[in-house]
């Protein structure tokens, strides 16, 4: 059994393995960082460190949400912390991979249990303008739960 | 199946008798090793060989039960050798000379 | 239970090892340049600090390393011992093997794959010839006992010379070692620092079998060498004097000299006398620090007494772990800020509390500072590879090049000493390959065969000061310049507007490289830009000198410290940045009603006319894609500003000029100018609002932020918010600013003004103004005056038609105006007269003759465009109104000149 985080942007259901996840915040003072990629959100300070936001939407091809009390931050676990890096193959973890790194989202939802093999690709009328960020989806009693590759989430370009 | 460490897996073949420990040879795995062994060694006839592959580190202990085995074997009047030692552990018996009197292998990269 | 194969162990061995190399790098250097004078002391340190390496390397088994030291060791042994004189050649071999060990160091798990027996070989060499027997082994025991260690007969020789007896000494590792809070390393290190340690093993026949090897502690038998009695040895190694035994030392002497009859035996036979007559040295480490000093400078005496006290009064601290203090200091300098933010007016109210706060603040501020000390390095750490890199290239380049070094002990922060290894190295590189001249041109030129690099470092300013001075052939700008227009750096145009102090700095320009062939060791294209960018990088500038013949320096300025630097904090867009302040040159607030007389475009460009210089100006909001905020003042509302530029309220339109009016009454279009400094250059920063100057924590930039280029880094401010730092150099390039076109105008412009300023002083010009009748008004420029005398009308004298007076004892002729030019007379009976005495050339020869006028209206300043005058007469200039009255100019002296012609 895998337990996966799950959280709404644009009212899909979006999840990604509990063990990545350090914590989830709500969103206070992000502050922009001009003249850099779009998905980039902003940085907060989250308790004297400094954690950079990723725009889940943004990143997946959607418009840029509005911040509500719902909107929330999902913070990644380093690479260090989880003990492996994220890196698939070689060439040790990517370059930021031990750099505190939160996603928005628009709301976060419960901690659903799929067993690791119930995994299927993800549909082609996701609509999904990034599919490449997806890596398989998990029918639940709340619905289709989408996973993200989380990896080329982060890093690539 | 998932073995603890301090496990001794035990394989007989016709050539050898290997012995191989799960995890590290320090204090906290040396005891269970060291009656796994006992009872692995007696009676055998052929050659025994440790086989250390995944072992990443040896402390004092460690070394006096390898040390243990090696002697043990040498009144049985049967070959000793170490294989798959990690650069680590290599370096340790290096030091301590222990290479002038038993083979020591280093695991392939 | 620590594991013998702990990495920490492992780590702090090769950072020891590290270290040593360093240290004796310099030593290294003295021998071979005092050669056999070299001091018994110099000598030592670099045979102990070798030796130590050689031990940890055996101990761990790090099998090339330990092969190498081994044969360093031998060498330098032949050196201590006076059998070998050092020549250059050695020094290479020495220095080569140097370099290996410390490669193998920097990657001590593959230190067995690194490449060393072309070193080896030399080193066997150099013994062979000494006629070392490399590999003769000495069998040793112990009184009673069977051999026990086959060893190095020449390094069981070498102790024996010394003084010292062989030890057979046991630690348990159990007892003597673990129990005693020590690794195996510290134990060893221990060990060393009062003798050698020959050799080292674990006693496996102290084990029995399987069944009882658990309970058995394993002994480690060392074989030592030290001067100490028994019972002090022991002392010193921590062990119980039952486990140090001697050996037999007269059986050990024998079979040292059975085992090379070549060799006399030492302790009998005189000691060969040591090269240059140096004396015998003392035995190498002695008891406990202790040592009777032995023959050597006082400077030599007190740097070996320094290390050791520094030996044991520091500690290694791993910099991750200072990082992270570093961080957990900021962390409660934020969570003091908001204590005090939340405490705020109440703090009064419990009684103490103020008292508690203040001592909460003042420790809070000080334990910042302290762990910031923590991470401060000497810049010696970087200065002292220099002479080796010197040392090695002069040899290369059949060079003579001294090095000078000052202020070593001046402290950066860690990570600025570190990023300026690279620069400093490829500045001294370039000293000595391409300013310092080979010793046969620097005699012809009446130099100083050898020439001397100096490198200096002291504070000033808050700041830390780099100065690397050349005494070489310098740098000549005609060729720069040429160099620079070649490669299209820039244009001749742009060339002719450039003083050779902004030339010879060209050669920071990228893509510019100096070397007229391409030697090995440096110049090749990429260079001195490098230099540049990365000092600015560090937040600091660099700036060169030259004069042709005599050499060059560059001059590097530096920030003390990276991770807390003073910052100004500006608002734009209704967001804040930081500003370091050394980048900060000064804040200029330009008034709305300014703007037009001092803000002007150039090329398309803002720029800003400051003390007569142009400074490009970037609008921050745009330069960051930001929008432009407009905030009221009254109503403190926020609103976009749509226009786009300057230009748009500038420009044809009725409506928009009418609003452009309007703008210009209002407040909010004063222009809030920063000041910033970029290497040689300046611009301007428009932001909206200017808050305090803070001291910022700066935290590295996210790799996640990769694409910015005019941020340097993020930090939090004692509000808590995160704010980002500005990087100048990013902001001027991200700007396309053109400081080269821009001084280029400036130039012209500051030209033309000189003209304009010279031209209107041609025209100015200082007068007196007088009459003669009443009426009548005339000039004479006062710098063709000597003086103007009174006198009575009594007091001239007639001379047929003539009138004279008495001036300086001679008779002065008079000239009436109205005699030469059509002119009115005085008026009759006027008492009171002047004379104009005329300037003459060569103030021996009298004046000619005095000009006679009634009355002296002023002495003024007057810029006049003199017309041409109907009437005719001698020295008459032209007329202008001055003070609304016509006004005839006459040149006095040709008038005086003149009417002296007619006079017989």
């Amino acid at each position: 059994m895998t337990q996966y985080a799950t959280f709404r942007v644009n009212d899909r259901l979006y999840g990604t393995d509990i063990l990545s996840v350090r914590e989830i915040i709500r969103v206070f003072d992000i502050t922009p960082v001009p003249r850099t990629d779009g998905h980039i959100r902003g940085l907060i300070n989250l308790r004297g460190q400094i954690v950079t936001i990723l725009d889940l939407a943004v990143r997946l091809g959607m418009d840029r949400p509005e911040i509500t009390d719902n909107s929330h931050i999902v913070v990644l676990k380093t690479a260090a912390e989880i003990g492996t890096a994220l890196s698939r193959g070689s060439g040790g973890p990517p370059q930021g991979a031990n750099e505190p790194v939160g996603l928005l989202v628009d709301a976060i939802s419960d901690v659903v249990e799929a067993e690791s093999g119930h995994t299927e690709a993800p549909p082609a009328n996701l609509n999904e303008t990034e599919e490449r960020f997806l890596s398989g989806v998990v029918k639940t009693d709340a619905g289709l739960l989408i996973l993200l590759n989380m990896h080329d989430l982060l890093f690539s370009h | 199946m998932a073995t603890k460490p301090g496990a001794l897996k035990v394989q007989k073949s016709e050539e050898a008798l290997r012995l191989s420990p799960r995890g590290d040879l320090v204090a906290s795995t040396v005891e269970s090793l060291r009656s796994g062994m006992l009872k692995a060694i007696d009676g055998a006839q052929g050659p025994v060989v440790l086989d250390l592959g995944t072992a990443r580190q040896i402390d004092s202990l460690g070394i006096t039960l390898t040390l243990g085995l090696f002697k043990s074997c040498q009144k049985k009047g049967i070959g000793f050798s170490v294989e798959g030692v990690s650069p680590d552990i290599l370096r340790v018996f290096r030091l301590f000379n222990l290479t002038r009197f038993f083979p020591i292998e280093e695991a392939a990269k | 239970m620590s594991s013998f194969a702990d990495e920490s162990i492992i780590s702090d061995f090769v950072a020891e090892s590290r270290e040593h190399l360093s240290s004796i790098e310099p030593d290294l250097l003295a021998m071979e340049q005092d050669g056999a004078a070299a001091v018994g002391e110099v000598i030592n340190r670099v045979f102990r600090a070798i030796h130590s390496i050689k031990g940890g390397a055996g101990f761990f088994a790090f099998e090339n390393l330990k092969r190498l030291s081994h044969a360093m060791e031998s060498v330098l042994m032949q050196v201590r011992d006076g059998k070998l004189s050092v020549t250059p050649a050695i020094m290479d071999v020495v220095f080569g093997a140097l370099d290996r060990l410390r490669a193998m160091l920097d990657d001590i798990q593959s230190s067995d794959s690194v490449p060393c027996e072309k070193e080896l070989e030399a080193l066997k060499g150099i013994l062979d010839r000494q006629g070392v027997a490399t590999g003769k082994t000495v069998k040793a025991k112990t009184k009673g006992g069977g051999p026990l260690f086959d060893l190095d007969a020449e390094g069981v020789r070498s102790a024996l010379r010394r003084g010292m007896t062989l030890y057979h000494a046991i630690a348990y590792l159990h007892r003597d070692v673990r129990d005693q809070g020590l690794t195996p390393l510290a134990f060893l290190n221990n060990a060393l620092s009062v003798g050698t340690c020959l050799d080292a093993f674990i006693d496996v026949m102290a084990i029995a079998d399987l069944e009882g090897c658990l309970e058995q502690d394993l002994p480690v038998t060392l074989l030592f060498g030290t001067v100490l009695e028994p019972e002090l040895a022991a002392l010193a190694l921590k062990l119980p004097p039952s486990q140090l035994k001697p050996l037999d030392m007269d059986a050990l002497k024998k079979s040292a000299k059975v085992a090379d009859p070549k060799k006399a035996d030492p302790l009998q036979a005189p000691e060969p006398q040591p090269v240059g007559g140096t004396p015998e040295f003392s035995p190498v480490p002695a008891a406990g620090g202790a040592d009777p000093a032995p023959e050597g400078s006082p400077e030599e005496k007190s740097a070996s007494k320094a290390s050791r006290e520094a030996g044991s009064e520091t500690l290694r601290v791993r910099v991750e772990l200072l990082t992270n203090l570093m961080n957990l200091a900021g962390e409660l300098v934020l969570g003091r800020n908001q204590l005090m933010l939340a405490v705020g007016d109440r703090r009064r109210d419990i009684p103490g509390l103020n008292g508690i706060l203040q001592n909460l603040n003042q420790v809070t501020t000080e334990m910042q500072e302290g762990i910031m000390q923590t991470r401060m390095q000497p810049i010696g750490m970087v200065f002292s590879r220099f002479p080796r890199i010197i040392r090695d290239m002069s040899r290369q380049l059949a060079k003579q090049i001294e090095v000078q070094i000052q202020g070593a002990e001046v402290e950066m922060d860690k990570s600025i000493v570190e990023l300026l290894t690279d620069p400093l190295t490829h500045i001294i590189r370039n000293c000595a390959d391409h300013a310092i001249e080979d010793p046969a041109e620097r005699r012809s030129k009446g130099k100083n065969p050898t020439g001397t690099i100096y490198l200096d470092a002291y504070h000033e300013g808050g700041q830390v000061n780099i100065v690397i001075r050349d005494d070489g052939r310098g740098i000549d700008p005609k060729k720069v310049g040429a160099k620079a227009v070649t490669k299209g750096l820039i244009t001749q145009a742009q060339l002719a507007e450039m003083s050779e102090r902004e030339i010879v700095n060209l050669v920071f320009a990228p893509g510019f490289s100096m070397a007229e062939k391409i030697s090995d060791i440096s110049g090749r294209g990429v260079g001195m830009d490098v230099v540049r960018t990365n000092t600015e990088k560090l937040g600091g500038h660099v700036e060169m000198e030259s004069v042709v013949g005599q050499g060059t320096t560059v001059r590097l300025q530096l920030p003390l410290t990276l991770a807390i630097i003073p910052s100004m904090i500006v608002g734009v867009s209704n967001q804040r940045f930081a500003i370091p302040q050394v980048n900060v040159v000064e804040f200029v607030w330009v008034k709305a009603s300014e703007v037009r007389t001092k803000v002007e475009r150039v090329q398309g460009a803002e720029v800003l006319r400051l003390r007569d210089q142009l400074l490009p100006l970037v609008r921050l909001a745009d330069a960051l894609d930001l929008p432009r905020i407009y905030v009221d003042p009254d109503s403190g509302e926020a609103a976009e500003d749509r226009r786009q530029s300057l230009a748009d309220r500038r420009g044809p339109g009725e409506g928009k000029s009418l609003r452009a009016e309007d703008r210009r009454k209002d407040w909010r279009s004063d222009y809030n100018v920063v000041v910033l400094r970029q290497g040689p250059n300046q611009f301007g920063v428009i932001v909206d609002e200017l808050f305090d100057i803070e001291e910022i924590v700066v935290k590295p930039l996210s790799s996640f932020l990769h694409d910015t280029k005019c941020f340097s880094g993020a930090t939090i401010l004692g509000d808590g918010r995160v704010i980002m730092i500005l990087d100048a150099s990013g902001l001027s390039n991200l700007a396309g600013l053109h400081f080269t076109d821009l001084q280029a105008e400036g130039k012209k412009r500051a030209e033309k003004e000189l003209e304009a300023r010279a031209l209107k002083a041609s025209r100015l010009r200082s007068v007196i103004l007088f009459k003669a009748a009443v009426g009548e008004h005339f000039a004479v420029p006062q710098d063709k005056v000597q003086r103007l005398e009174r006198i009575q009308a009594g007091a001239i004298e007639r001379v047929g038609d003539r009138e004279y007076i008495d001036y300086r004892g001679e008779g002065l002729p008079l000239i009436r105006l109205d005699g030469v030019m059509e002119v009115s007379p005085i008026a009759p009976g006027t008492e009171e007269l002047y004379v104009i005495i005329p300037k003459v050339l060569g103030s021996e020869s009298p004046p000619p003759a005095g000009i006679l006028i009634s009355t002296i209206l002023d002495a003024v300043d007057v810029e006049v465009d003199l017309k041409p005058v109907e009437i005719k007469g001698p020295g008459l200039l032209g007329s202008a109104m001055v003070q609304d009255h016509l006004t005839l100019f006459l040149d006095p002296v040709a008038l005086a000149g003149s009417a002296a012609g007619v006079a017989p």
